[in-house]
């Protein structure tokens, strides 16, 4: 049997993770820890999962935990974990400073224990297919890319700066980022990142758009926003134009679409595509039983973030700036 | 009844002939082009009559230039045009350079004679109905915006001139321009563009060949990224295509010719494959775009896309194309 905790529900991405791994063979919830005693009880409700107030006892009794809190406290939960030797499965983005960032990557070696970065769409199939098809060829010398990662505005502890780290630039960027980095073995040099808070009265920008420059000579602009109305029938889009010299290539990761219209809830899509976060946590579950390194890494985490906190100096300095 | 004479028989060429005989079966077309054989076949399809620029200009029954030549050719036909006393209607992008397009605009102030620059997109439905829709639906104020138009290569250009930076411009003046002229008159003016594009910025060049992105910031505020192709490989089914989402502060407004379509045609002629994917329709935005100009002449009133307009769009499009050499953002007050 194989044990997992989950420390923080702050993210909705906890209940889908916690769902798919109700439903695997030879796993065990050990328990839901949140700093939020209202917050943790309603999910454990919702999911029919235990609570946990004494979080280290939690965290001891599980081979693994997942970290689901808010972008700012991951680091605290990542290093409790760490320090009993637990392996790790970290929500994105890995934290809101470099410093937490690097002190997570640094603990988890030190303690051995495996650091998992919740990146699904490295694990869509048309991705990987994606990488095959670039490798083999087929567009020739890949030039341009052109990025989209659109959602709606997730409103709570999102828009407070003090824990997401910042907005819609800080929750969107990684995921094309990492999936990049991957598909083309490259790593992000440059950065230019235009944003506002255009669309709502909230603290942090709903609306950001980002150049930038890849090591491996291409450039690639990137749409993190938060622009999706709530009239819209599906939470966003991840997708991705790759031109190449002998051809192009356009990923539409979520659009497995089931289109719904009702006359009592209005028009809604559902998806019925692989479901990308069974993907992750499976993996997960493999690596506590193998011991193997995860396909997503704490590395692969900080290097989105660096890129994130590269495109927020650009904007205070309104110019170019070198990712570091 | 106007007496046109139209410059080029090329693509441009082709579709204001048709338009102009869609408009009027007995108005008296001229058709100009250097390859004389591309103009007659032009002229006996449409019931013109085959020219030298010379003769139209000495004409005094011809009283509308249209001018559908290549880019670089454009302010030496269109003052010498205006100067004979024609009025004049210029294929966008006006010119390659300002002081270029502002010696077209000053001519036609000189002259008194109609000027007017073909940014057709606002005459093409979908974008025409955008800010109608924005205000009907209550989307709210328009604050960002993506806008997509590319496809293959044009390679129909005489001498493959597209090709030529030095003579096309680059995708961002020759195509994308058509967006920066919608966005200008939905947004208002832009401030920055940071852009690169594969003609000017890459080091992985291929001739015939272009792909620019471009992140526009207005005085609104309102943040945009405008995509231009011609990177896509020839002999493709969809040879061409636009996509644009426009987000409110209430909403948004998305159109995409890959979902909205409503012709598909797969079968095979002669044992090759054949597959279409259009949208025809008996409204031409270019038959309403020409309308419109010689109804301004009809009536002595303003054209809907004068000089000075096509200048303030070619300056976002050298904004792009500035930046994308220059590999950092550029303020459009660097443009002039």
């Amino acid at each position: 049997m194989t044990k997992i905790g989950i420390l923080g529900i702050a993210h909705m991405h906890g209940y889908s993770y916690a769902r798919a791994l109700k439903g695997m063979n030879d796993v065990e919830i050990t328990g839901l820890y949140d700093d939020d005693g209202y917050r943790m009880n309603k999910a454990c409700r919702d999911l029919g999962i235990k609570s946990c107030e004494d979080l280290e006892e939690l965290v001891a009794g599980s081979d693994g935990v997942i970290v689901t809190s808010e972008n700012s406290t991951h680091r605290k939960f990542v290093e409790i974990a760490a320090r009993k030797g637990k392996h790790v499965l970290c929500e994105k983005p890995i934290a809101t400073t470099l410093e937490d960032a690097n002190a997570m990557v640094e603990i988890c070696k030190e303690n051995n224990v495996k650091l998992q970065m919740a990146f699904p769409v490295r694990y869509s199939a048309s991705v990987r297919k994606a990488k095959e098809i670039i490798r083999a060829g087929f567009l020739g010398d890949v030039i341009n890319l052109v990025g989209t990662n659109h959602g709606r505005m997730p409103g709570g502890w999102f828009t407070d700066p003090e824990l997401s780290g910042g907005g819609a630039v800080m929750d969107h960027t990684v995921h094309v980022v990492d999936t990049v980095r991957w598909l083309l073995d490259c790593e992000f040099t440059t950065v230019y990142a235009t944003f506002g808070t255009l669309i709502y009265d909230i603290q942090v920008e709903d609306c950001g758009l980002e150049m930038f420059k890849l090591s491996t000579g291409q450039y690639m602009t990137l749409d993190c926003s938060w622009s999706r109305p709530r009239a819209h029938p599906y939470w966003g889009d991840v997708t991705l134009r790759i031109v190449g010299t002998k051809g192009t290539l356009f990923l539409d990761i979520f659009n497995s679409k089931i289109e719904v219209y009702s006359n009592e809830s209005g028009s809604s899509w559902e998806n019925y595509g692989d479901n990308l976060d069974q993907l992750l946590i499976e993996e997960f579950v493999e690596v506590l039983r193998s011991g193997r390194s995860p396909f997503t890494i704490g590395e692969d985490g900080l290097q989105a973030l660096k890129v994130v906190c590269s495109a927020y100096r650009s904007f205070e300095e309104g110019t170019e700036t070198k990712i570091v | 009844m106007h007496s046109i004479a139209i410059l080029g028989a090329g693509m441009m060429g082709n579709v204001h002939a048709r338009a102009y005989r869609a408009m009027n079966q007995t108005s008296s077309l001229w058709i100009v082009d250097p390859v004389a054989s591309r103009a007659g076949v032009l002229a006996e399809t449409y019931g013109a009559a085959v020219a030298n620029f010379e003769e139209v200009l000495e004409n005094d029954g011809i009283d509308i230039v249209d001018i559908c030549t290549p880019t670089f050719t454009h302010r030496d036909l269109a003052i010498s045009a205006l100067e004979a006393g024609k009025h004049v209607f210029c294929e966008k992008p006006v010119a390659l350079k300002l002081r270029d397009a502002r010696a077209m605009d000053e001519a036609a102030g000189k002259s008194g004679k109609k000027f007017m620059v073909g940014h057709v997109v606002r005459f093409f439905p979908q974008y025409s109905a955008v800010k109608e829709l924005s205000v009907a639906r209550n989307i709210g104020e328009i604050v960002m915006a993506r806008l997509y138009r590319g496809g293959s290569f044009p390679s129909h250009g005489i001498d493959n001139w597209f090709a030529d930076p030095e003579k096309s411009g680059g995708v961002f003046v020759d195509l994308s321009i058509h967006d920066f002229d919608f966005l200008r008159t939905l947004l208002g003016p832009v401030t920055t563009v940071e852009a690169r594009s594969s003609m000017l910025s890459s080091d992985k060049q291929k001739s015939s060949f272009d792909h620019g992105m471009a992140i526009l910031k207005f005085e609104s505020g309102a943040l945009v990224h405008v995509e231009g192709s011609w990177a896509e490989p020839p002999g493709m089914p969809v040879g061409f295509g636009t996509f644009y989402e426009f987000i409110g502060t209430r909403g948004m407004i998305t159109n995409s010719y890959e979902r909205e379509t409503t012709l598909k045609l797969q079968t095979s002629i002669e044992g090759k494959p054949k597959y279409a994917q259009e949208n025809p329709a008996h409204f031409d935005p270019y038959a309403a775009e020409l309308e419109s100009f010689t109804l301004s002449v009809d009536e002595d009133k303003e054209v809907p896309v004068n000089g000075r307009e096509a200048i303030e769009s070619l300056r976002i499009a050298l904004a792009a194309n500035l930046s994308a050499k220059l590999l950092r953002p550029v303020e459009l007050s660097e443009v002039h």
